[in-house]
């Protein structure tokens, strides 16, 4: 029976840590473990170095980590069975969300965004992560792994991006520009090199291939170009501005024209409110859009523009643009005859109410300047 | 005889659990010398499969450890806990069930002398 030495003790456990064990527990037990087997079985005088190399040898077929390899393998798939039915489940009330977000989209029903947000989220956030635990599971080499691993995470951020994008959340074309390069630049490169070695998988890995960059070039033509973003950014912040210098022009003419003795009249009273809300609400509107409430010719360069995000009523305080149907609707109440009454919807062949007010950032500001020159046009 | 590791894959938390159930508490080396000697070198079970299983069952709460220093190294006694001891006699009676029927299935004639 050899008698180990603390140097020696200290040298096995050390080298069992150098050899990838990190998990303490299994260091504890395979480092006793080791000790034993030397102390029962090496001879009193033997040679403790070559005996050790010897011993710890057949513990694992390539390394020694493998241990740890296989107890986190079980501790993980211990719940592989409840992984698997929630993975069926969670796929299964994601389509069948996607598919009634489709369809009340496509019939205009409220609560379409709802379910497809619930199956946009399900499927990117809870489905895709659970089948790349499970797959990954089958998968021996890392080479597997990873690139089963690229193709979820690519799939997780294509379809979040594409859902932050009609939601009109931020970030959207960011998750999709990095879902986008993760494919092509990252994923592609690494599919093909592993695929096109092996004569069994080149025609797949060739053909995947042509379906990934197929995939990229359809997003990347489907989205607008940052130079395109920039010219549309222009021309709309350019045609608001010429719109903003009408009106402008027009309220200085009638400022001239109608005269303040006139204001004691109830109805310039309600198209005065008319017009200095719709200049609120305007106001608000260029502000969250640009950081400032005037915009002036030099936008481009100080990159302040109108998107065309759509616009959203929590923009504006008070809910102002509610006041304002009111004060619309009095107006209407209390105008003449013979006058343009103002718009406060559109309507198409079919009878269906589009309301103002909705819409993009731009289309709103717009119907707000045509309100204003409407009201003043009436009084004039 | 050596059995493929395959057979005993299937089998090892049986054999641990009923080990530890006859013997109060345990460490891996031991478990391994046991089984050894009880098959007589027919098993030996690999340090590469005991510690996951053991670590599996930890995690499953059908074992609690408790550990020991004998001098500067630390060893991890394993003992049954109420589940693991309800868990064994499942086990047990579930794998002898499974050897009748494996013996049906193979045609397997017990010999009688």
């Amino acid at each position: 029976m050899y008698c180990l030495s603390e140097k020696q003790i200290d040298y096995i456990f050390n080298d069992i840590r150098a050899r990838g064990v990190e998990m303490e527990s299994l260091q504890l037990n395979l480092h006793d473990h080791i000790c034993c087997i030397i102390e029962q079985n090496l001879e009193e005088h033997g040679d403790f170095e070559s005996f050790y190399q010897k011993t710890i040898r057949t513990f694992y077929k390539d390394e020694l980590w493998e241990i740890e390899e296989e107890t986190l393998l079980l501790l993980t798939y211990k719940n592989y069975y409840a992984m698997k039915k929630t993975m069926i489940l969670s796929g299964t009330c994601s389509a069948a969300a996607m598919i009634l977000g489709i369809i009340f989209k496509f019939m205009h029903w409220p609560g379409a965004s709802a379910f497809i947000i619930l199956g946009v989220g399900t499927s990117s956030l809870i489905f895709l992560p659970l089948l790349f635990l499970l797959k990954s599971k089958d998968r021996q080499a890392t080479k597997d792994k990873l690139i089963l691993g690229l193709s979820i995470l690519s799939g997780m951020l294509l379809s979040l991006s594409i859902l932050f994008k009609v939601m009109h959340w931020p970030y959207a074309m960011l998750l999709g520009y990095a879902s986008v390069g993760l494919l092509g630049f990252i994923l592609l490169p690494i599919y093909l090199m592993v695929g096109i070695k092996n004569p069994d998988s080149r025609i797949n890995a060739i053909t995947t291939s042509i379906v990934i960059i197929m995939i990229c070039g359809l997003w990347l033509t489907l989205v607008r170009t940052p130079h395109g973003s920039r010219i549309k950014n222009i021309s709309d912040t350019s045609s608001f501005l010429i719109n903003e210098g009408i009106v402008s022009a027009q309220q200085k003419l009638y400022d001239s024209v109608i005269k303040t003795d006139s204001s004691e009249n109830k109805f310039r009273v309600l198209s005065h409110q008319i017009i200095s809300l719709c200049e609120k609400i305007k106001a608000s509107i260029v502000l969250n859009e640009t950081g400032t409430t005037h915009l002036s010719n030099d936008f481009e360069s100080k990159l302040q523009f109108i998107s065309d995000d759509i616009f959203r009523y929590s923009y504006t305080e008070n809910k102002d643009v509610d006041s304002l149907q009111t004060f619309i609707k009095t107006y209407h109440l209390e105008l003449d005859s013979t006058k343009t009454k103002l718009p406060t919807e559109y309507k198409t062949n079919s009878e269906e109410i589009i309301p103002f007010f909705s819409g993009t950032n731009l289309v709103v500001l717009q119907q707000l300047q045509q309100v204003q020159l409407m009201v003043m046009q009436n009084d004039m | 005889m050596n059995y493929s590791s395959e057979l005993l894959k299937g089998t090892l938390k049986t054999i641990v659990l009923k080990l530890l159930a006859d013997n109060k508490k345990m460490y891996g080396y031991e478990i391994t010398q046991r089984v050894k000697e009880l098959t007589l070198d027919k098993i030996q079970i690999t340090e590469g499969a005991l510690y996951p299983t053991l670590h599996a069952l930890e995690a499953d709460g059908f074992v609690t450890t408790e550990t020991e220093f004998i001098g500067k190294r630390v060893r991890k006694y394993y003992s049954l806990s109420p589940t693991g001891k309800t868990k064994t006699k499942e086990k047990v009676s579930e794998l002898a069930d499974f050897m009748e029927t494996m013996k049906f299935l193979l045609d397997i004639k017990t010999k009688t002398t």
